[in-house]
């Protein structure tokens, strides 16, 4: 199969993108890895799709709605059970807007 | 006397029932086989305390009559949340977690009385096609253990083959429950999409995925089927329409149908002995009344590459909640909010998954996203009227292989994304479409594998592919033969 051969700032892109850390990931394996598998996949480019709607689901049903108003709800204790940190009914996370 | 654990799914319910047997002698007999095969890897978490507390309640429930699932073990993939047990999709950023509520099915699924035995063994968020990329090591292929089971849902498959339950439940998104199936020599269904709720199936590409089932008879899938099957207003796509019969209206009478042959399906890359075990199925539908009819479906050659882009696409959308915040692995290290997201990431998810949330964010961003994406739904398009023209003119149902190839070995094809992807070559197309799928046992290539027959119906239609494996199954008995277990 070819491969689209992509640069290491590509995949310093693609990993940016993704939420990934540059520091821990192989980077040339990923370069190959992720070359071939583009490769593949741009065989697509072949394909007449002139006057063809784009297909998003196999189900047909649209603007399915409910009413507006609170449901029974889970009590947020048992959701803060999982939370890697919290504080009170909150999660704690490291500073979002820094200083200065 | 026979082992409680060679029973079907409907034996244990009628033993139950008539009172031969209790609710808990059964799990209890499934338990320590579990215990006994322990090397098979096939499960996560094994529930025995809740097990075995379930079995005692359910042996105490005077009317069992609305009880269809009465006292018997069902094990659940570990993508499915069950409150209060552990589910980790498969994952290390998952684990520990234990959810704060359990999914639609699994509500189901205790509803009619069954006994949750254990969290099975999967690929990582459901992405793979051979159960190796699990954070808990591969699961092995009971037939010979060197063999993958296949996957992602290859856990669920090795419980049912080896008789550590009677019926397991997966999820299919390219072929999950339907390659394993193939490759563990059991019975296993993938309905239309919408057709089962997804509230509370950890998702991985949502347009895609649907939860199956697994069991060694065709009997044994339609009676779950039937009891986790339905609307629930949770799930947006989840289908409106009444509940069927499945088990119920099963027939064995299938004279008259149209089984479409597809000439793309029987093509250079088949191997020869899964050509023929399934051609030999085929010859066996025809002696069962069924006319055979060639097709053809012109872009199924696209299928792969459009579901990979279309499912590594949504996937990277939806594994984006794995941020270390509210749930899941977060990194020690003491860093800013960026690197406390992107460390945690690439600490807790494996190889395969990086890749494919790398992918899929790189065909949504932006300069690329018309030229993989929205293409990749326009093939879609293409290959859903492929299966609509076969499905409104020349036939009722399509029959070919469900694998190109019978089961590899555990670690032959790790090394290379592409060639793994392949396996998926027959079942893809199917979830592109929506449409239900199933595969029945047909055979064993000469090194005793199992081969599958693969059976694709229109939308709605589970009812005739049940019926036409269930009409196979009772002429043949490649579902009898089970691999030995301790």
């Amino acid at each position: 199969m070819e491969s689209d051969n992509i640069s290491k700032d590509d995949v310093l892109k693609f990993l940016a993108l993704s939420r990934l850390d540059p520091a821990i990931e192989p980077l040339e394996k990923l370069q190959k890895e992720l070359s071939s598998i583009l490769g593949y996949i741009s065989t697509l480019q072949e394909v007449n799709v002139d006057g063809i709607e784009p297909m998003t689901h196999a189900n047909s049903a649209v603007d399915i709605f409910r009413e507006d108003k609170i449901n029974q709800h889970l009590n947020i204790k048992e959701f803060l059970k999982n939370a890697p940190d919290s504080s009170g009914t909150f999660f704690r996370v490291p500073l979002v807007i820094e200083e200065g | 006397m026979t082992n409680l654990t060679d029973l079907t799914l409907v034996e244990q319910i009628d033993g139950i029932k008539s009172n031969k047997f209790t609710s808990l002698e059964l799990t209890q007999a499934h338990l320590k086989k579990i215990k006994d095969n322990a090397d098979l890897n096939a499960f996560i978490t094994i529930c025995e305390e809740t097990a075995i507390e379930a079995a005692k309640q359910s042996d105490s429930t005077k009317d069992k009559t609305a009880m269809k699932l009465c006292g018997v073990p069902i094990a659940i993939k570990d993508m499915i949340l069950t409150e209060g047990i552990e589910t980790t999709a498969g994952s290390s950023i998952l684990k520990g977690f234990i959810p704060p509520y359990s999914a639609t099915v699994t509500k189901k699924l205790n509803a009619a009385g069954s006994i949750m035995i254990g969290k099975t063994n999967m690929d990582e968020f459901a992405m793979g096609s051979s159960t190796e990329s699990s954070f808990c090591g591969a699961a092995k292929n009971p037939w010979n253990k060197e063999y993958v089971p296949g996957g992602s849902s290859g856990g669920s498959a090795v419980v049912v083959a080896s008789k550590l339950s009677a019926a397991a439940l997966g999820t299919d998104t390219g072929g999950s429950v339907r390659q394993p199936s193939s490759y563990c020599g059991i019975s296993g269904i993938k309905p239309t999409y919408g057709r089962i709720s997804r509230y509370g199936v950890i998702a991985y590409a949502s347009s895609l995925d649907q939860v199956g089932v697994f069991a060694r008879t065709v009997k044994d899938c339609a009676l779950v089927l039937e009891n986790i099957a339905g609307h629930d207003p949770l799930d947006s796509t989840s289908y409106n329409a009444p509940c069927q019969n499945f088990y119920g209206d099963l027939t064995t009478n299938i004279k008259g149908l149209r089984i479409g042959i597809p000439k793309e399906y029987f093509i250079e890359g088949l191997n020869n002995e899964v050509a023929s075990a399934v051609q030999s199925a085929i010859s066996q539908l025809q002696k069962l009344g069924v006319t055979l009819v060639d097709i053809s479906l012109p872009h199924t050659k696209y299928a792969v590459p459009a579901y990979y882009i279309i499912a590594l696409a949504e996937a990277s959308s939806n594994l984006a909640r794995y941020d270390g915040i509210r749930y899941g692995h977060r990194t020690t290290e003491k860093t800013n909010l960026f690197n406390l997201y992107t460390r945690s990431r690439s600490e807790g998810f494996g190889k395969e998954v990086k890749r494919r949330i790398a992918i899929g964010s790189y065909v949504l961003s932006s300069g690329y996203q018309d030229a993989y994406y929205v293409r990749a739904q326009k093939v879609r398009a293409l290959i859903s009227r492929d299966f609509v023209e076969a499905f409104s003119n020349k036939c009722d149902v399509i029959a070919c292989p469900t694998a190109p190839t019978t089961a590899f070995k555990i670690g032959e094809k790790t090394t290379n994304p592409v060639e793994m992807y392949l396996n998926d070559i027959f079942t893809v197309p199917v979830n592109l479409a929506g449409l239900p799928g199933l595969s029945v046992p047909c055979g064993f290539d000469s090194a005793g594998l199992p081969v599958g027959l693969h059976l694709i119906g229109k939308h709605w239609d589970e009812q005739t592919i049940l019926n036409v494996a269930h009409s196979y199954e009772a002429s043949s008995d490649w579902h009898k033969k089970l691999p030995v277990t301790k």
